[in-house]
């Protein structure tokens, strides 16, 4: 129960971190795309692929967590 | 555009964090990127940057912190980024010299607030610098006071300035008010209130502000100058003379932060910083029942002490040669003028320095002797009125006490710039007392004329 509770612990601390970053990655680049696309184009065009690509990673995070959490359905999380 | 002066480091794993939060500091600063521990620590190496932002987990978890301890000990302002949530995380990174965590996902006002953060430490010595100038003190005790002041700067809490007359309480908070200004960035009200120069019945409306028709005379509503300093400051000069029934309505309008104005059933908001000063001693004041302790606790926050000059007397020469400069003339002292100039205990402090040289400015000679020196420095000073045996037979005791009494007035008269209500809380005297001395020493001016 215990090694169960440190696993689950573990691993949701580390999907959390994943998010988190993701998140900031997205909010960033859509801010930058916000005050940009009209004076600095380039910038734009060069952000627009990784932000998808970066949406896609984090709904893959997304999916992890979920199942994670099913994964172990009696714990708490911390 | 300003020329990009500070020099930004990022250390950021991911492609696109690093190009967002580029994109945002190139406006700032120089900025050198670096996606690894590696490239970071090779860059510290060869570079000193004023500001750095890392992200912890680079290829391996928590390999930014070696790079936090690097930065921290070139004495680079860091900035941590990270998604961890963890409370341990957060303080290792404390303890390796962050100086501030942003937790991911963060917004564009909090990478501005960081900014602000940033500037204020920065200006810190240069605020202190710039107060020792304008006091122009080397003195450690006087500079260790200053110190409290560009603490003050960075949060709203009350600030009571203490010290003699004549030591620049009013000078400081003014300068407060530059300074605040300067770390805001923004323009803000000063508005200046000496509550010795002004009766009681009318620093009320003064304060508070009044509807028209409030009383007799209110033919028009006037904003108080609590509504005014909105914001900004609101300096209350001589704050011991407030009267205590205003201390208490005051005290609910700090707290609150709003207040009614006379005659007026709408409330007004207001915020603003209160600086106050006196030079009588508070806490004595409150255990005569003079002024209430719940009052003197909601002024006090920030307390700061100015010095007599008699005590940083070696910050005379300086203080000398800054107002012989100021004025249109220069002017010399000798060494006997200069020893009067360091004995003399300079009861009026800085500003009856700075007088003194304006007149000594204006005279015939060049070189100011001590026999010049003695004429201005005697006039009326208290410890130079002797008891004088011989002089009391001459006039008899009546005529010698009249003398004294109008010396005396004069004195505080011009100690006090002509202000009645405090020249009577100084002198502990009534109005009919002030005012039969007062005619005394009219008809021996007038006499004399």
């Amino acid at each position: 129960m215990l090694n169960s509770q440190n696993e689950k612990d573990l691993g949701t601390q580390v999907l959390v971190h994943d998010i988190n970053s993701s998140l900031s990655a997205l909010q960033g680049a859509l801010e930058v795309i916000k005050d940009e696309w009209r004076s600095n184009p380039e910038l734009v065009e060069k952000i627009l692929p990784l932000t998808l690509e970066k949406i896609n990673q984090l709904h893959l995070q997304l999916n992890n967590y979920r199942n994670f959490q099913h994964k172990f359905p009696l714990l708490k999380n911390r | 555009m300003k020329p990009k002066t500070l020099k930004i480091l990022i250390v950021e794993d991911d492609l696109l964090s690093r190009l967002s939060l580029k994109s945002r500091l190139d406006y700032i600063g120089e900025v050198r990127e670096a996606s690894s521990k590696e490239e970071a620590l090779l860059l510290i190496e060869n570079n000193q940057f004023d500001l750095a932002f890392v992200d912890l987990d680079l290829e391996s978890q928590l390999a930014g912190l070696d790079i936090v301890a690097r930065l921290s000990e070139k004495k680079t302002y860091t900035v941590v980024l990270s998604g961890r949530e963890d409370e341990r995380v957060i303080e290792n990174a404390y303890l390796q010299g962050c100086r501030d965590y942003l937790s991911k996902p963060f917004t564009k006002t909090s990478l501005e607030l960081i900014f602000k953060k940033y500037n204020s430490v920065i200006n810190k010595n240069k605020t202190l610098q710039k107060l020792k100038d304008i006091f122009l003190t080397d003195d450690s005790s006087l500079v260790k006071e200053l110190e409290i002041i560009e603490q003050a700067l960075l949060g709203q809490r009350p600030i009571l300035i203490t010290g003699e007359s004549g030591t620049g309480k009013t000078f400081l908070a003014k300068f407060i008010h530059q300074l605040s200004d300067e770390v805001s960035g923004k323009k803000s009200a000063f508005v200046h209130l000496n509550c010795a120069e002004i009766s009681e019945s009318l620093i009320e409306s003064e304060l508070f502000g009044y509807e028209k028709g409030a009383f007799t005379g209110a033919q028009k509503s006037k904003k108080g100058m609590l509504e005014i300093a909105d914001g900004g400051i609101l300096f209350l000069d001589e704050i011991a003379t407030m009267p205590i029934s205003i201390q208490k309505k005051l005290l609910k309008a700090i707290e609150e932060k709003s207040f009614f104005p006379l005659g007026s059933e709408k409330s007004v908001h207001s915020d603003f910083r209160l600086v106050s000063a006196t030079h009588e001693n508070l806490k004595s004041k409150i255990e005569k029942g003079e002024f209430r302790a719940d009052f003197f606790f909601r002024i006090e926050g920030f307390n700061v002490m100015l010095k007599s000059l008699r005590d940083r007397k070696q910050d005379l020469n300086k203080l000398i040669q800054f107002f012989v400069k100021k004025g249109e003339r220069l002017i010399v002292f000798d060494s006997s003028a200069k020893i009067v100039m360091s004995e003399y205990l300079w009861p009026g402090n800085v500003r009856e320095l700075e007088r003194t040289i304006e007149v000594l400015q204006t005279r015939d000679r060049g070189i100011v002797t001590a026999g010049d020196l003695q004429i201005l420095l005697s006039k009326g000073i208290p410890s130079n009125v002797k008891f004088d045996l011989e002089e009391v037979k001459r006039l008899g005791l009546k005529s010698y006490i009249e003398n004294l009494e109008t010396n005396i007035l004069k004195l505080a008269l011009e100690t006090n710039e002509d202000k009645v209500r405090k020249t009577l809380l100084d002198l502990k005297i009534s109005n009919n007392s002030f005012y039969r001395i007062l005619d005394n020493l009219k008809a021996r001016e007038s006499e004399r004329a």
